[in-house]
Parts: structure tokens; C-alpha cells; sequence
């Protein structure tokens, strides 16, 4: 298939001070999303730009800055990381004490099995459809909030940025064994969540 | 839902004995998506989803969940309603012109 000429970016270079207007708010929400912190998040789209500009000979020729300026973004968040990811918050404990035992037979026979009324629902009919709306965005959103703040750091760039999982125990300094509970704990939560929020409110539970 | 009979109750029980529990398998379907499983594991996952219904949809959502999980680069600009003020867009663009100058 022929591609067409790709169009002149929006945006060109000449006038960096439209890309405040034209990709602030995006790159603003990628890391609100990821640090949860306002100031912080600001600090780090301004340094997106200033770095975008100094490199800005490798800007040419792209026809999506917008993936090439949520790249460099993505960068100074993972070295921010870096820096300090020494602390474990309280409410990253609580939240891996937590094995959602309650969803599981305590003893007899069929002990550690689903309890049947609280294992998980049929995401059916259309799930492809579901996924790709917005609503089950806002859902994935809000949900991944609600993880503890290294639990969701650790899931959004396994999950998100498909960043592997050696490199994430070395960024983050963790163990592989560390990693794998709060992958599997952030896993569980999220399941759970979107189908209290968005797969099952879609067939008209709310 | 009808109470299985003894044939098939047999066979479930005897399934359920030879195969992980239900909770070491949502810790398995996690696993699964960061590295290869022993085939002898494998085989046992597959050999519980026989029998239940549970654990073959927690294998197949979080499955879904991974593979959907990078389009969220993209839709987190809609799905937030966050947005830069207008002063940290002000001085954004100072600083921007201010290295433009050097």
C-alpha cells in the first residue's frame, strides 16, 4: 500500500511555545497518572520541553512528536524513580497483606478454591468492544489509581510501558520475588475493580 | 445448577487434587505473563480449567488486562480531566523562549 506524504506536523519546530498548548495537558496527565503529585508532574513536563528543544535536531523529520515528546517524558520519570525508591508506604503494606482471602474457601476439601458467588464474573458477550471504549478507559483510570503508589508505579511499567521485569527490579532495587507478589497482588486488585466498575455495571449491575 | 453425579464428582475431586488450587493460580496466571512456565505447569492449569469455570476466566481477564494495558499511553489523556493551570503553561513557555534566546 502506498502511504501518502505525511502532512507537516501541526506544530513545527520553530514554535516551541505552541507545544505547551498543543501537548502540555497530555504530557501533564501521563505523569500525574504515574507520580500523583501535581508539582511534581509539572516539573517534569517543563523539563520534557526544555530537553525536547535542546534535542531538537532529533525531532526531524518525525511526524508524531507527541509519541516522541511522551517518550522523553517517560525517561525522566524512570530516572526520577531511580532516585528514590527506597521508601514502601504504609499503604503499600496494607495492600499486600492482603490476598483477597476472602474470595477463597477457607478449609474443607476445596480449600483455597474460588467461593463460587464471588469468583470471577463472565466479561462476555463483546469484551473487544468494551475495551476499547472510552468508558472502560476511565475505568482502567480510576482503578489504577486506587493502587498503592509503588504498587501502580511497578504495574503501569510492567503492564503499560511493557518494560521487562529485570529491568524494573534493577531501577527499582527490588527483589524478583518482591516484584512478582506486587505484580500479582496489582493484577488481582485491578481484575477486581474493573469488574465492579465497568464490566459488570455494563450489564446493568451498578 | 444441578448437583453433579457421582462420576463426575469423582472426576472433579480427583482433578482438583492433581492441580494447583484456585489461589496458586491467579498467582500462576500472573507469572505466566512475566515468564515461560514449566510445561508440567502448564499442563496442570490447563487440566483445572476443566474443571473450573473460576480460574478460566481469571486466566483470560488478566490475560485481557495486560494485553489492553498499553493503549492506556494513549487514552489517559481522556480518560483524566487533569489539566496543566494557567500559569504553570505560562511559565512553561517563559522558560521555553528563554532557552530559545541563547
Amino acid at each position: 500500500m502506498q502511504t501518502q506524504p505525511s502532512n507537516p506536523p501541526a506544530v513545527r519546530l520553530a514554535d516551541p511555545e505552541a507545544w505547551v498548548d498543543e501537548y502540555g495537558d497530555y504530557l501533564f496527565r501521563y505523569a500525574l497518572a504515574r507520580l500523583r503529585d501535581e508539582s511534581l508532574a509539572e516539573d517534569m513536563v517543563q523539563e520534557t520541553f526544555l530537553a525536547a528543544l535542546k534535542s531538537d535536531a532529533a525531532f526531524a523529520g518525525r511526524s508524531a512528536p507527541k509519541s516522541w515528546l511522551v517518550g522523553i517524558l517517560k525517561n525522566k520519570i524512570v530516572d526520577h524513580y531511580r532516585k528514590g525508591s527506597r521508601e514502601t508506604s504504609f499503604t503499600d503494606m496494607e495492600f499486600m497483606a492482603d490476598e483477597h482471602s476472602e474470595r477463597f474457601i477457607p478449609d474443607g476439601l476445596f480449600k483455597d478454591g474460588w467461593i463460587h458467588e464471588l469468583g470471577p464474573l463472565e466479561w462476555a458477550p463483546a469484551p473487544g468492544a468494551a475495551l476499547d471504549s472510552e468508558a472502560f478507559w476511565k475505568a482502567f483510570h480510576e482503578c489504577s489509581g486506587k493502587l498503592p503508589r509503588k504498587v501502580a508505579r511497578v504495574f503501569l511499567l510492567r503492564e503499560v510501558d511493557d518494560v521487562s521485569t529485570e529491568e524494573i527490579c534493577a531501577l527499582l532495587n527490588i527483589s524478583p520475588n518482591h516484584l512478582w507478589v506486587m505484580l500479582h497482588r496489582a493484577r488481582m486488585a485491578l481484575r477486581a475493580c474493573l469488574e465492579a466498575n465497568w464490566f459488570a455495571r455494563q450489564e446493568g449491575r451498578s | 445448577m444441578s448437583q453433579p453425579g457421582p462420576i463426575k464428582m469423582w472426576f472433579i475431586t480427583w482433578v482438583w487434587n492433581h492441580t494447583p488450587t484456585c489461589k496458586e493460580i491467579t498467582r500462576l496466571a500472573s507469572q505466566r505473563l512475566d515468564q515461560p512456565l514449566p510445561l508440567m505447569t502448564r499442563l496442570r492449569i490447563r487440566l483445572h480449567t476443566t474443571i473450573c469455570v473460576w480460574c478460566q476466566r481469571y486466566l483470560e481477564q488478566v490475560k485481557l488486562v495486560h494485553d489492553t494495558a498499553p493503549g492506556y499511553v494513549e487514552h489517559v489523556e481522556h480518560a483524566s480531566g487533569k489539566c496543566l493551570s494557567a500559569d504553570a503553561k505560562q511559565r512553561m513557555k517563559r522558560a521555553l523562549s528563554g532557552k530559545d534566546a541563547q
